[in-house]
């Protein structure tokens, strides 16, 4: 009897321990190991950590075009439901905001500043002392260059005037803030926001005293503040080891934040606190025509305007560039790598050419083209024929639009009757406008079904460009069409007359002659400005900055055996506060410091 | 209309009639029924189960899902809502398992654990409750051959009504008028479209016509079981076979079709005299064809949902091209020799070309179950003492077989006589005739092992002690995971019965969890119930129409973690974009949080509290069960967005944070009568669920914006007031602040009176889920013929129209939904917006404009049996025959009928009918 007892409890147990073998082939218990990171990671592996600082690179704005024209005169989005066509067209809210930057710079911030917090304590390189201070003053450099640079695109987004008149900025975030932090953190006035900014800008470059990354071939050619006592010395030589400086410095940091790049938001920077819009004052003008020229003087002055820059997205250009040769182009003071895509043309390709016909300019921009000979349309001097609208004009027009009859890709576009699928609002993806987008896309590129062949595009971050327009804009402002106060050698005449020159317009022309004040040269600079940087999201910043006409209708044409005809296609339903962008309602609820722009 | 509320009332009260009149005997007080871990007598029940004896109602009801059978259950809304709360834990053969692979003709019964105490032992995921299913087994006495088979068809419900080529020019043209906008299309054009009488050259495609589809889809299925057995060993083995056909009656769509065979055994086998095992064993094989879409994400009715009509031919007709055209003659690929692929530089493909000429997928499923239990007498240590284990291995895969095909499209270039006078090609031809076979696009494997001791004596037939001591793991893994579900606890369960009178039951487990910090990762779940018998008292005889009375209590606390993920204490980073420099040659991936950290997480608790009756009256006729139940679901593991900055998002660590109520009632009655050679049987369930959300991240503006205090499925959206009249009107309202706003505009009201319309007048307009849903059952037996009927209804919540068939804009396919729409005309008698072809973000939105109540009263089921007569040894050998027809989804009386029938983007619903025949050998 006892036997069976003892039997049957042996069997019980025998049972239950081959079901348990049988079912513990993975530890019922725990979780399985799947290697997530924690901050330990941080800590242990520099990629890991450096990931902080990458994090603060991938909120910039400018990692990609917006098209954000399609909330401007510029253009329209044939895709209806397109945010930027609903914000224009009366949704902009503090709840719909497609131009809002607050959390995605905010949270740029935060992980630039969790990265302050450890960025001494990581091993960068452990074989060579000398380089983890290197590494720790680029990083650091980089970091200073990048926070001013999110607090930059924030602050355009979001400054402006609250309801009690004063000019608000954005929340000063300059220190990590964990979960217990206060977070009811209220906005800088705009002018303590350029203040902060200006201080990061000077962090970023007594790290980064050198413009651009790139080897050096002897100790003399070291920037100051990297002699032997940073990078070491050389015991071959007893100079300084300009060879660990190479490795943390030269070639291979290139396309990360440099001295130059941090110098060209220092620009921009001064420009946006000069603007009608906030500061509007001689001084800063003035300050921000010293930023801006001493970037263009250390180009090489007019002279160094890169003669192709304009058409920098063609095919042509882009092969060329060869960074390993050190052979990137005048024109690019920051742009990404090169990679293959076929995208931006599947989005705004024409619909024959198998695109979405996406982006269509507007007849408001092709309007601000002028003729070949320097002269606005409107003017009789031009020789503007209405009947054959688009001959004899700036080729700039036929560089960046696709017109009725344009010639593409071996096919003539026609976008006026009889155009089939390419003809104003002939379908789903035909142009709402008359025109196609040209700019920025790859002729090359080949989207037909049979052979899609992509071809290497890079996205141009900054470019001189800009910086030379920004300093004419400044100098005209400060010292008129012609002055040079501070000696650069060059006045905002002569930036925009190579810049119209470069576009083909003969110099001298007599147009740009025969300008004779301020304001008239404002008006062409402006007008430049629209023309050589459009499409690149600076439309809808700049006309809120010059406080210019903001809910100017869009116009397209519609061509037809009776001609040209033109008409609003799309309104723009912006109103009077809406020069300034609103802070996310929610944020306003939650935290009583901060304070909401007037209107919003 | 009214006429349906008044039925849907009738309904209601005519539940509520059954409960204090009438009703049927279930299941006896002393059938045995399944509870988990040990089988007890119904009687003997504290806590509120029901049980469902599939077996018995296949005699006259031919549904074959158990999706079907559940919804019959009282307190049960759906296969994935229990009393309100949520998806049970599906548990067969005593563990868990995938109820999508079982035919419910292999089923037995069906139990419901509803409250905590009955649930208990299954631990974390036990928190919404427990579906019990058994299969049936072999019988050592009887050897029996069931064979069962039907043929029938699907028929849609509803398809959707879309405008003529004709009819969308004209008011899209209306639509850009109403922008501001000239018109597109020329009267001259719409003449064409109307008038040319060819329509390839002006076409106007219906995809829904019966060029394309079929009005029904056949279906069939047979099925055979057989059981066996003798003293020392039995056997239940089955199998079933259904095949299904297509709807689309052109291509691949002819042959497309979907085949179901399914097998099982399930066998029991005697050791010794103290030990027994059983070996189950099932499998199914399923495998889908259908036409392969080019583009890939849709099916033909995605995308019929969104072509219009006039914006090419589909198929080109061959005889309408001059015979030497050389792209005609460059062609290889071609609709049996008659038409040629339409299409477009925009239009690389067409839905109709593609079920001809795009090739076809297979997907294949593949689901094994295996299941071992032994069990051991062990009543020579202690009388009542038995010790059971139970084993099981499920896996199913899923995988794609496909020949994918590319076909070239044509744009005829048409001379004005409609004659084709050369064709422009998009894309190649390619037939490639190969056998694809796709990765395993699902592969789920579950492993269950549980072991119990149990113990079951009476001492003096007054005291009777049960108790279990139960042991449970499973853990159920997804391909496409890293972490598996896992789950293990011990169970305890401490019973107590004086008498058949008092029942006091204990049930706890001790439940671990591996998705807590490893400090916190086990948890305690204590429940109690106690019953009284009051029918068994002394004083109660005297009441002759009362059988049985029994009143219970119950309640307890759930620790669970089935609604958590993994790791979310922990302080986790994960990769995010990247940077990359010096021409790609470097690159960086981005470090960011996933969330912050928080030890302190714990389990989600569920306080259950039941209280509920059953009896049985009248001679055993009628029985009435009924519960009020209450829970509150505390401790819900949510990031606390509202307590941070939205750009602090990434580091917002999970805390226990919300709450929600979940309460209501449940009732069902049976009755049964016998009145000559006639019996009828009526039945009702019927199941108030409510919720309430206590606690959750928010915050608003206003008041009546704030989710708490609202039901847990409560919309919000806008309150309309009509459409704008003209522009005097919308001058003088408050600014709508969602795009440009014209006459014939929705009108919405300025709740904060702000004097903006926006986001924060946003108030509760209505719900998602019924709170009353309830269904009636009437079998009535005549001699030889059964008519069995079933019919289900709610009320009490909304749906909201959206999506293009309702909200015509931009580039969308009209539908004739929106022909009343607002134009200066017909401003007095609209009913629809006027349309824009823009987007519409004023109108198309949440509000009280889309709104409707989608109270329902359906017939879900009819059936007539007849039992033929047979003579009992026969060549055959056939003890019983009987032959049936049946419908399903009959009638549906509704005010919101049209839009509860339709499907848009997807194939219809169907309703069904089919004759059948069932044999006994």
């Amino acid at each position: 009897m006892k036997n069976i007892i003892i039997n049957r409890v042996i069997v019980s147990f025998g049972v239950t321990l081959a079901l348990t073998a049988l079912t513990s082939c993975e530890n019922i218990f725990e979780p399985l190991d799947d290697n997530h990171s924690t901050f330990e990671r941080v800590l242990q592996d520099p990629a890991f950590a450096e990931g902080l600082l990458t994090t603060g690179y991938s909120r910039l704005p400018t990692n990609s075009y917006s098209y954000n024209e399609a909330a401007t005169d510029d253009a329209v989005s044939n895709d209806k439901l397109n945010v930027y066509l609903r914000m224009a067209t009366g949704e902009w809210s503090s709840t719909f905001n497609p131009v809002g930057q607050w959390s995605n710079c905010l949270l740029g911030i935060q992980s630039v500043n969790h990265f302050l917090t450890i960025v001494d304590g990581i091993n960068w390189r452990e074989s060579i002392p000398a380089f983890n201070i290197l590494y720790i003053k680029r990083l650091k450099g980089e970091a200073f260059g990048l926070r001013a640079m999110l607090k930059f695109y924030l602050l355009q987004s979001v400054a402006g005037e609250t309801q009690s008149g004063e000019m608000a900025g954005i929340p000063l975030l300059d220190s990590y803030l964990q979960s217990n932090a206060d977070f009811n953190i209220p906005r800088a006035s705009f002018a303590e926001s350029v203040e902060n900014i200006y201080s990061d800008i000077e962090k970023s470059l007594n790290y980064l005293t050198m413009d651009d990354y790139g080897n050096v071939s002897s100790a003399a050619e070291l920037p100051p503040g990297y002699g032997k006592e940073v990078v070491g010395i050389d015991p071959a030589t007893g100079q300084a080891a300009y060879g660990n400086y190479n490795i943390v410095f030269g070639n291979e940091s290139t396309q990360r934040i440099s001295g130059r790049i941090v110098k060209t938001l220092r620009a921009k920077l001064a420009l946006l606190a000069a603007s009608p819009a906030y500061g509007n004052s001689q001084d800063l003008w003035e300050e921000a025509a010293v930023y801006a020229g001493g970037l263009v003087q250390s180009a090489g002055g007019v002279s160094g305007l890169d003669p192709e820059g304009h058409l920098f997205y063609t095919k042509a250009y882009t092969d060329r560039l060869n960074l390993a040769a050190r052979k990137d182009r005048a024109e690019i003071i920051w742009r990404s790598p090169k990679t293959f895509s076929y995208e931006l043309e599947q989005a705004n390709f024409p619909p024959t050419l198998f695109g979405n016909g996406g982006i269509n300019p507007s007849q408001n921009l092709v309007d601000a083209f002028p003729m070949l000979n320097g002269y606005p349309t409107h003017l009789p001097q031009s020789g503007y024929n209405g009947s054959n609208p688009y001959a004899g004009r700036d080729p700039r027009l036929s560089a960046y639009i696709i017109f009725n009859n344009s010639f593409f890709q071996g096919a003539t576009i026609i976008t006026g009757q009889g155009g089939k699928e390419n003809a104003k609002d002939s379908i789903k993806t035909s142009t709402r406008t008359g025109y196609y987008l040209k700019k920025l896309l790859m002729e090359e590129v080949n989207l037909n079904p049979n052979g899609i062949s992509s071809q290497e595009h890079y996205m141009m971050r900054l470019r001189y460009t800009d910086v030379f327009l920004m300093y004419a804009e400044a100098a005209n402002e400060a010292w008129g069409p012609d002055g040079d106060q501070t000696g650069f050698g060059f006045t905002a005449r002569d930036v925009v007359r190579a810049i119209r020159e470069r576009a083909g317009i003969s110099q001298p022309d007599a147009y740009l002659e025969s300008i004779g004040d301020m304001r008239a040269m404002r008006a062409l600079i402006h007008n430049e400005r629209r023309i050589e940087l459009c499409f690149e999201g600076h439309r809808f910043w700049d006309l809120r900055r010059w406080k210019e006409k903001i809910d100017e209708p869009v116009k397209g044409v519609d061509i037809n055996a009776s001609g040209y005809n033109y008409a609003d296609v799309e309104q723009r339903a912006y109103r009077d506060f809406m020069y300034y962008g609103p802070v996310p309602q929610q944020e306003i609820l939650k935290y009583n410091s901060l304070v909401q722009n007037k209107g919003w | 209309m009214i006429i349906h509320n008044k039925i849907i009332k009738i309904a209601i009260i005519g539940t509520a009639l059954f409960l204090t009149m009438t009703g049927t005997v279930m299941a006896q007080q002393d059938t045995l029924v399944d509870l988990g871990f040990r089988k007890a007598a119904k009687g003997k029940i504290v806590n509120a189960a029901s049980v469902m004896n599939v077996a018995n109602m296949q005699d006259y009801d031919n549904i074959q899902t158990v999706y079907d059978a559940l919804s019959r259950i009282t307190g049960v809304k759906s296969a994935s809502n229990l009393r309100g709360k949520g998806a049970p834990l599906f548990i067969i053969d005593g563990l868990p398992r995938d109820i999508t692979y079982l035919n419910l003709s292999e089923v037995e019964q069906i139990t419901v654990l509803k409250d905590a105490n009955a649930a208990a032992l299954y631990g974390s995921a036990s928190a919404n409750g427990v579906v019990l299913i058994t299969t049936k087994r072999g019988n050592s006495r009887n050897r029996e051959i069931n064979v069962k088979g039907h043929y029938g068809m699907y028929v849609p419900k509803a398809l959707p009504d879309y405008l003529s080529s004709v009819d969308y020019m004209t008011n899209y043209n209306i639509a850009r008028k109403n922008d501001g906008l000239s018109p597109l299309y020329t009267d001259a054009q719409i003449a064409n479209y109307q008038w040319s009488g060819n329509p390839y050259q002006y076409p106007s495609v219906d995809y829904y016509s019966d060029e394309y589809l079929r009005s029904y889809r056949p279906f069939s299925r047979l099925m055979m079981d057989l059981s066996d057995g003798n003293d020392r060993a039995s056997y239940y083995a089955t199998a079933g076979w259904s095949h299904y056909g297509s709807l689309l009656n052109f291509g691949e769509g002819k042959s497309s079709h979907i085949n179901n065979f399914n097998v099982r055994g399930n066998v029991d086998m005697e050791i010794n005299d103290w030990i027994k095992t059983s070996i189950d064993m099932a499998g199914c094989f399923l495998s889908d064809r259908q036409p392969l879409v080019s583009d890939g994400a849709s099916d033909y009715w995605a995308q019929a949902a969104v072509l219009r009509p006039h914006l090419f031919v589909p198929l080109i007709p061959i005889g309408m091209i001059h015979p030497d055209n050389e792209t005609l003659l460059g062609s290889k690929r071609n609709i049996g020799g008659t038409y040629l692929a339409g299409g477009s530089a925009a239009y690389l493909s067409n839905p109709i070309a593609d079920v001809y000429l795009a090739g076809n997928n297979n997907i294949v499923q593949r689901n094994f179950s295996f299941t071992n239990r032994i069990n051991v007498d062990l009543s020579d240590i202690t009388q009542g003492l038995s010790f059971a284990t139970n084993f099981s291995y499920d896996f199913l895969n899923v995988h794609n077989e496909y020949i994918q095909d590319q076909y070239a499209v044509y744009n005829p270039v048409w001379v004005a006589d409609g004659i084709i006078a050369d064709l422009e090609k998009y894309g190649d031809d390619v037939h490639t005739g190969t056998l694809n076979v796709g990765g395993i696009v699902v592969g789920t494997r579950r492993f269950g092992a549980s072991a119990v001791l149990d113990y079951e004596h009476t001492f003096n037939q007054v005291h009777h002690f049960s108790g279990d001591f139960v042991a449970y793991a499973s853990q159920i893994s997804l391909s496409s995971e890293v972490q598996s579900t896992k789950n293990t606890h011990l169970g305890l369960r401490l019973g107590y019965v004086y008498a058949d009178k008092y029942l006091v039951d204990f049930t706890s487990a001790l439940v671990s969890s591996a998705k807590l910090p490893p400090s916190r990762y086990t948890g305690f779940s204590p429940t109690f119930g106690l019953a009284w018998v009051v029918s068994a008292e002394d004083f109660m005889r005297q009441f002759k129409a009362i059988d049985l009375l029994k009143l219970k209590v119950s309640g307890g606390i759930t620790n669970t973690d089935a609604q958590m993920d993994y790791f979310l204490y922990d302080d986790m980073y994960i990769s995010s974009y990247g940077l990359g420099w010096y021409d790609g040659a470097k690159s960086r991936n981005g470090t960011l949080p996933a969330y912050g950290p928080n030890t302190h997480l714990f389990f989600e608790q569920y306080k259950d509290f039941n209280i509920g009756m059953e009896g049985v009256f009248f001679n055993r006729r009628l029985t009435i069960d009924a519960n009020y139940f209450h829970t509150l679901r505390d401790g819900i593991a949510q990031q606390v967005f509202t307590a941070y900055p939205n750009y602090y998002t990434a580091y917002v660590p999970y805390e226990n944070f919300g709450r929600n109520e979940y309460h209501g009632f449940e009732a069902g009655a049976w009755w049964k009568q016998k009145l000559g050679d006639l019996t009828v049987k009526a039945g009702g369930t019927l199941l108030y669920a409510d919720s309430k959300t206590l606690k959750t991240s928010e915050i608003y503006t206003n008041d009546y914006q704030y989710r708490t205090g609202s039901p847990v499925d409560a919309v919000y959206g806008l309150v309309a007031e009509g459409l704008f009249a003209d522009q005097g009107e919308i001058d003088v309202h408050a600014l709508q602040a969602y795009g440009t706003v014209r006459p014939g505009d929705i009108r919405y009201k300025n709740l904060d009176g702000n004097g903006i319309v926006n986001d924060d007048d946003q108030q509760q307009i209505g719900r998602y889920e019924a709170p009353l849903v309830y269904g009636l059952d009437l079998t009535l037996s005549f001699k030889r013929f059964t008519l069995f009927a079933h019919a289900s209804g709610q009320s009490g919540a909304n749906g909201f129209l959206s999506g293009d068939y309702y909200w015509a804009q931009g580039d969308s396919k009209y539908s004739s939904f929106m022909l009343n729409h607002w134009t200066e005309t017909t401003a007095q008698t609209a009913t629809y917006p006027r349309l824009s072809s823009l987007a519409q973000s004023n109108n198309y939105r949440t509000s009280t404009f889309w709104m409707y109540s989608n109270n329902y009263f359906s017939l879900d089921r009819v059936q007539l049996t007849c039992d033929l007569p047979v003579k009992q040894g026969n060549v055959l050998a056939v003890k019983s025959l009987s032959l049936f027809i049946d419908a399903s989804s009959i009638l549906m009386l509704s005010k919101a009928k049209d839009y509860l029938q339709l499907n848009v983007g997807s194939q219809p619903q169907y309703r069904s009918f089919s004759i059948g025949f069932k044999t006994l050998f």
